[in-house]
């Protein structure tokens, strides 16, 4: 156990680990821990304001900063030169969104890698951030919960188990989300989150939902691919 | 109307499928190989057990035996001496000092000498016994033959002092025609007084030779006549202290030969100049390191242990070898000597320029076919680690 603590100190080597074998160890090991706090993130998060670039940067961020550290190494002139040129993109250009900061910070983070002579930690960095961003944007990392949409209806309680028979045969997944009823003798108007098992059917649902006795007012509205949320 | 029951769920389309699996499972799988991937590693790390060290070659420091002014260095930085070369040459103004007062000594004994040789010869005439006046005679050949022996003595130790200041000219001439800046006949002119000197150096080697000789003659004569004689003669009271005078100037020229050979300063191993710590025209205390040289052999790595590492280390530990700047290759080795205390590490391993570090310097066995270069970065790996 003691060896592998020492690992992990990173006390196990004399000399500098500025090896590949070290920068490559550094890079999977801030993913793995990135994208777990990301994961943390988005499990804990409870406001309105989610927004998926934001999760996104977590985990850019934390890889992007392992290989700035690789940059600047015991170079407290480099340091100072990174957070300046920083806060001066920063203060002079405003941006809104955080991922775009990430890419400016990664330029920024590529180059002076570059002008430091430092052109292994610059292929093995940009080559890692591309690969992340490419897995990233493949897996739609950050999206909150695997619904394809919002399902809406009005339905009398007798027709439930016909509205289960159905949703089932054509979602994957379904989370009812609201029920509202205004009096006793009343529909029930009830909204669902529902994962389709195709999305090029969902006016099947729709045509089948309406044809159900005591299921009106079938409205079944899809995410876009634009979607923050 | 009231759907089918039992109907089952529709198909998901294959390309839906792949989206699904990239968005719900793709990280979770991405995630845990990584995941394994760094403990592989890590653990891997942990089990390697490595140092960083220093292929360390023998270091001679060459000092100056006495205190004095560097006249000359003869040997240039970097370049490659052999056991016995001149490395360099204090002034020796004090030798030729002593020389002089020598050779005033040696006069005074020279007087001395003849003036006891006076008093014998009057004396003979005052009714002393020839044969007593005889033995007086050897004696003063014998004194003689030894004043002699000691005038050569000082006139060699003056023509060796003049030999190595011609044999600087020389050098400095060589250099300056290599040069260019003078002619052949200046660098031969240098030549002729450098080869004048030896050739009297020796004659006068000779004629010292014969002078032993003689003496050794002389003293066998007397001592043969000693022999014959009836009775114990007491030694004439002019030779005693003419005698002892002769072995204190034959002891002081002993002890200038000793100053003037303590003067040059020569290589003491086979090895590179590899540092030159004072200059020429600079005055030196007795001790002070003039010129480092080191041995182009690796006479040993040293690597260093980090404060914090509490395994234990011993002696014939096998090791594996490899020079930082040549990864590929690695050679077997073993522990010879650990240290029992935590030293200061060379500045050259530290991390930070700012920030020393301490560790236990562990000595490996040399290893020749990594043909190491003095000096060198070396990583250590302990092996059944």
């Amino acid at each position: 156990m003691d060896p592998l603590l020492r690992a992990m100190e990173g006390s196990n080597a004399w000399f500098a680990p500025t090896g590949l074998e070290s920068m490559v160890l550094s890079l999977l090991l801030a993913f793995v821990l990135g994208q777990a706090m990301a994961w943390l993130y988005v499990w804990s998060h409870g406001g309105l304001s989610y927004s998926r670039s934001f999760t996104q940067s977590l985990v850019l961020m934390t890889l992007v900063t392992a290989i700035v550290m690789f940059v600047i190494g015991n170079s407290i002139i480099t340091a100072f030169g990174l957070l300046g040129a920083l806060a001066l993109i920063r203060f002079r250009n405003v941006l809104k969104d955080t991922r775009d900061t990430v890419f400016v910070f990664i330029a920024l983070v590529l180059g002076m890698a570059v002008g430091s002579q430092r052109f292994m930690a610059a292929i093995v960095g940009a080559v890692a951030i591309a690969l992340l961003v490419v897995y990233l944007k493949t897996t739609a990392f950050g999206s909150f919960g695997h619904f394809d949409g919002y399902l809406t209806l009005s339905l009398v309680p007798a027709a439930r188990s016909h509205l289960t028979a159905a949703i089932s045969r054509y979602c994957r997944a379904s989370r009812e989300v609201s029920s509202q009823r205004s009096a006793a003798e009343e529909p029930t108007e009830l909204v669902f989150q529902v994962g389709l098992r195709d999305r090029l059917r969902s006016d099947e649902l729709v045509e089948e939902l309406r044809r159900i006795d005591g299921v009106q007012h079938v409205s079944l509205v899809l995410r876009g691919e634009l979607s923050e949320v | 109307m009231v759907p089918e029951p039992n109907l089952p769920p529709i198909p998901t389309p294959w390309d839906q499928r792949r989206e699904n699996f990239c968005r719900q499972q793709l990280p979770w799988v991405v995630w845990s190989l990584t995941s394994l991937v760094c403990v592989w590693m890590l653990v891997g790390r942990a089990q390697r057990l490595e140092y960083v060290g220093i292929a360390q070659p023998a270091r001679f420091e060459v000092s100056a035996p006495v205190t004095g002014r560097i006249v000359s260095i003869a040997a240039e930085l970097h370049r490659r001496v052999a056991a016995g070369d001149v490395i360099a040459r204090l002034d020796d103004t004090l030798i030729v000092a002593m020389l002089s007062t020598s050779e005033a000594t040696l006069q005074q004994l020279e007087a001395q000498l003849e003036a006891a040789r006076l008093e014998l010869i009057s004396a003979s005439h005052r009714d002393q016994t020839d044969w007593i006046a005889d033995l007086r005679r050897f004696q003063m050949d014998e004194e003689q033959a030894r004043l002699e022996i000691l005038e050569l003595n000082v006139t060699m130790e003056g023509d060796a002092i003049e030999l190595e200041r011609r044999a600087v000219e020389l050098r400095r001439a060589s250099t300056l025609r290599d040069s260019g800046l003078i002619g052949e006949a200046a660098h031969d002119i240098a030549r002729l007084a450098h080869d004048e000197v030896l050739k009297r150096i020796e004659e006068n080697r000779r004629l010292l030779d014969q002078r032993r000789n003689e003496h050794a003659t002389a003293e066998a004569r007397r001592v043969a006549f000693e022999g014959k004689l009836p009775i114990a003669v007491p030694e004439a009271p002019l030779l005693r202290p003419l005698r002892e005078a002769l072995g204190v100037e034959t002891q002081r020229m002993e002890e200038i030969r000793l100053q003037r050979e303590a003067l040059v300063l020569r290589s003491p191993v086979d090895g590179d100049l590899s540092q030159i710590l004072c200059r020429e025209g600079q005055a030196v205390v007795a001790g002070q390191a003039i010129v480092v040289i080191t041995d182009s052999n690796v006479h040993e790595v040293i690597v260093y242990a980090r404060d914090g590492d509490r395994r234990a280390f011993a002696p014939n530990e096998r090791v594996a070898v490899t020079s930082l700047s040549r990864p590929g290759r690695i050679a077997e080795s073993f522990v010879v000597g650990v240290a029992s205390g935590f030293d200061l590490l060379p500045a050259r391993l530290w991390l930070e320029a700012s920030t020393p570090l301490y560790g236990r310097a562990l000595v490996i066995a040399p290893v020749p076919q990594l043909e190491l270069a003095p000096g060198e970065l070396v990583g250590v790996r302990f092996l059944g680690s």
